[in-house]
């Protein structure tokens, strides 16, 4: 059974009174621990499917199906309710609060867990220790490097367990070096835990990288 | 919880002057209101509920030592002066709510006690006297150092002094006239008496007797010259009791010895001196001048105009305006800057209204905070806040309300696509 399915997903957007089709009838399976690219030009829609998929874009038709689960989303409160615990978010810009150290920001993504006091210090000192940035906990962002920035925030979206990781372009603001790292880091990550992992990226190192890629048309 | 804690420390360190002009607004807030409410409540004559004390019932009516003197002469001659100050004191007593009295303290000597056998255990001993006595090296005995006290009281002592009897009657206006020698003059008894006297007992003075007629209630007192004095070992009279000269007629002896100076007012709000003022001004009587006896008098009260606190009230209305302009820009720029933080939050699964929610306890924090002022201002001055504390947090809570509005919708903007699309500013 697959984790995420999209079965005859339709999504347009109205700018100006033109309207732009995204999706037109678009089918879309992703099985559990796969570790999935997506790729496309600009435009193409590739961040519209991750926010569909995260629930923070509304789907006009068709229907989304999260681990067996049709999901209706009317609210951004529903979104934020389906989003909690399951589904874990990267970013290109890292999306790190600069006013907490690393620990904090780490421990941000159990604050809505429901777990007590001893177990989210467990788990995000555990999640550091699996990053390699233990010893930058007390360290606030603003000090940190990219890749550092970047593990911090795969931290934060891994350490409440999700059933899926969404990754938009999590390798666009670094240097090649840093990128293989992160990119490294991801997959010992998707393999260790067997977090199904999305990545929207348009890099091409990044996407063979992965178990599988869908390359998205515009049109 | 914790997501409500963490942020509102995060707030708290992360905006600093934001905030202290969100705490100055608020202490403005506070004190406007404070001083607006504060000024409505001296125009409703609440005076008494916020100094603590009561409002004077009793006054001393006085006069100047000229205007004195004048006035005894007056009564002496009985000048068409002293006529007009009749009508005066019918005038005073005419009002419904002013009763003009005279009331005092006299201690008979044991020794002019004549039948003591009931009176021995209700003498008191004056130990100023004994030890003066002492000192003189004269002979003495133990009647030249102990005393039975009555209480000289008006006629209407049961309302004036809100007395209580326990059996018998109280005094009326026949009981002031009786002046004969030979006929006892009606004494209402304090309480400790009950044990030893019953009414229709007599207390034997020499060439005076007194009839009991009555007795108080346990634990009853009147206010004298701004002293509480428990009548349970006191004898109430009417009655002026030694040294008295029979010869005289029972109305010179008023004439001359009853100096009617002090005035009850029953109504808390009348200002007393205005109306005693008014009546004397209208006969050309001499000048009183009335102080409170047991407790403030309520004429400063009136200081206040309605004008006053309609001014106050407008001001207090375009201060307040600003201030909610003034909050509601510097907390929408605040809630812009951490809309990067909020649209993380809300990527780690934090509802929007928890979010909301700890502003809303931040701002309830700074209302508490900003309280403190105007508190720490009104019992230095006052020794009390004058104002209840929920009117003046009630009124700053819906400033601090209305000054969110603009957060609240600002919040309900944020969204997740707005963090990974990077369009927050």
């Amino acid at each position: 059974m697959p984790l995420v399915e999209f079965k005859k997903i339709c999504k347009s957007f109205k700018t100006g009174g033109k309207e732009t089709v995204i999706c037109d009838n678009y089918d879309l399976a992703v099985e559990k621990g796969e570790l999935v690219a997506i790729m496309g030009k600009s435009g193409c829609g590739k961040t519209t499917i991750l926010n569909m998929i995260a629930g923070i874009e509304p789907i006009d038709s068709g229907e989304y199906i999260f681990d067996g689960v049709p999901v209706k989303i009317r609210t951004a409160s529903d979104g934020v309710k389906f989003r909690r615990n399951k589904i874990g978010i990267i970013l290109q810009h890292f999306a790190l609060i600069n006013d907490y150290n690393v620990y904090e920001n780490v421990e941000l993504g159990l604050w809505e867990s429901g777990l007590g006091e001893k177990e989210i210090r467990h788990r995000t000192h555990e999640m550091l220790e699996s990053l390699g940035i233990a010893d930058l906990r007390d360290k606030y962002p603003n000090k940190l490097s990219g890749g550092e920035k970047q593990r911090v925030a795969i931290g934060r979206a891994l350490v409440c367990r999700p059933a899926l990781l969404l990754a938009d372009e999590p390798t666009g603001a670094l240097d090649a070096e840093t990128e293989a790292e992160i990119v490294a880091l991801i997959k010992k990550l998707n393999k260790e835990t067997n977090t199904t992992m999305i990545i929207v990226t348009h890099d091409k190192e990044v996407a063979d990288n992965c178990s599988r890629i869908i390359t998205l048309d515009k049109h | 919880m914790r997501v409500i804690i963490n942020n509102i420390f995060r707030s708290v360190k992360n905006h600093p002057k934001a905030n202290l002009v969100i705490l100055l607004n608020m202490i403005l807030c506070s004190m406007t209101v404070f001083v607006l409410l504060q000024n409505y409540y001296f125009l409703r004559n609440h005076f008494d509920k916020h100094y603590g004390y009561e409002i004077a019932r009793h006054f001393s009516l006085e006069m100047s030592n000229d205007e004195f003197r004048a006035k005894a002469s007056d009564k002496l001659n009985k000048s068409p002066m002293y006529y007009v100050g009749q009508e005066v004191n019918k005038e005073i007593n005419s009002n419904p709510h002013l009763t003009l009295y005279q009331a005092g303290e006299t201690a008979v000597p044991m020794w002019l006690v004549e039948d003591r056998t009931k009176l021995e255990d209700y003498k008191q001993i004056d130990d100023g006297m004994k030890e003066g006595l002492l000192r003189s090296g004269e002979r003495f005995s133990e009647d030249d150092y102990t005393y039975i006290y009555f209480m000289n009281v008006p006629v209407n002592a049961e309302k004036v002094f809100n007395l209580t009897l326990k059996e018998g009657r109280f005094f009326n206006e026949d009981d002031k006239k009786a002046f004969d020698p030979d006929v006892p003059f009606p004494v209402i008894l304090g309480n400790d008496f009950a044990a030893t006297f019953k009414l229709g007992d007599t207390i034997d003075l020499k060439g005076d007797k007194g009839v009991v007629v009555g007795i108080l209630e346990d634990n009853m007192y009147m206010s004298l010259w701004g002293y509480v004095m428990y009548l349970d070992d006191r004898i109430l009279t009417v009655h002026p009791i030694v040294p008295r000269d029979f010869s005289m007629s029972m109305e010179d002896y008023y004439i001359l010895y009853e100096d009617l100076n002090q005035v009850y007012c029953d109504d808390p709000t009348m200002d007393v001196q205005k109306e005693i003022n008014r009546i004397t001004a209208a006969h050309g009587y001499y000048t009183y001048e009335t102080n409170p006896i047991d407790g403030i008098e309520i004429s400063e009260t009136k200081d206040v105009s309605s004008k006053n606190v309609a001014l106050i009230g407008v001001l207090a209305l375009i201060a307040c305006i600003i201030c909610t302009c003034s909050l509601s820009s510097v907390l929408y720029n605040r809630t812009v800057q951490d809309r990067s933080v909020f649209c993380i939050y809300m990527c780690c699964g934090i509802p929007l209204w928890k979010i909301n929610l700890s502003l809303i306890i931040e701002m309830l924090i700074f209302l508490g905070v900003s309280f403190f002022p105007t508190y720490a201002l009104s019992i230095m001055e006052y020794e009390k806040l004058l104002v209840p504390a929920w009117q003046i947090l009630t009124f700053s809570g819906i400033i601090v309300l209305v000054s969110l509005i603009p957060v609240f919708k600002i919040n309900r903007e944020n969204n997740l696509d707005m963090l990974i699309r990077d369009k927050i500013v």
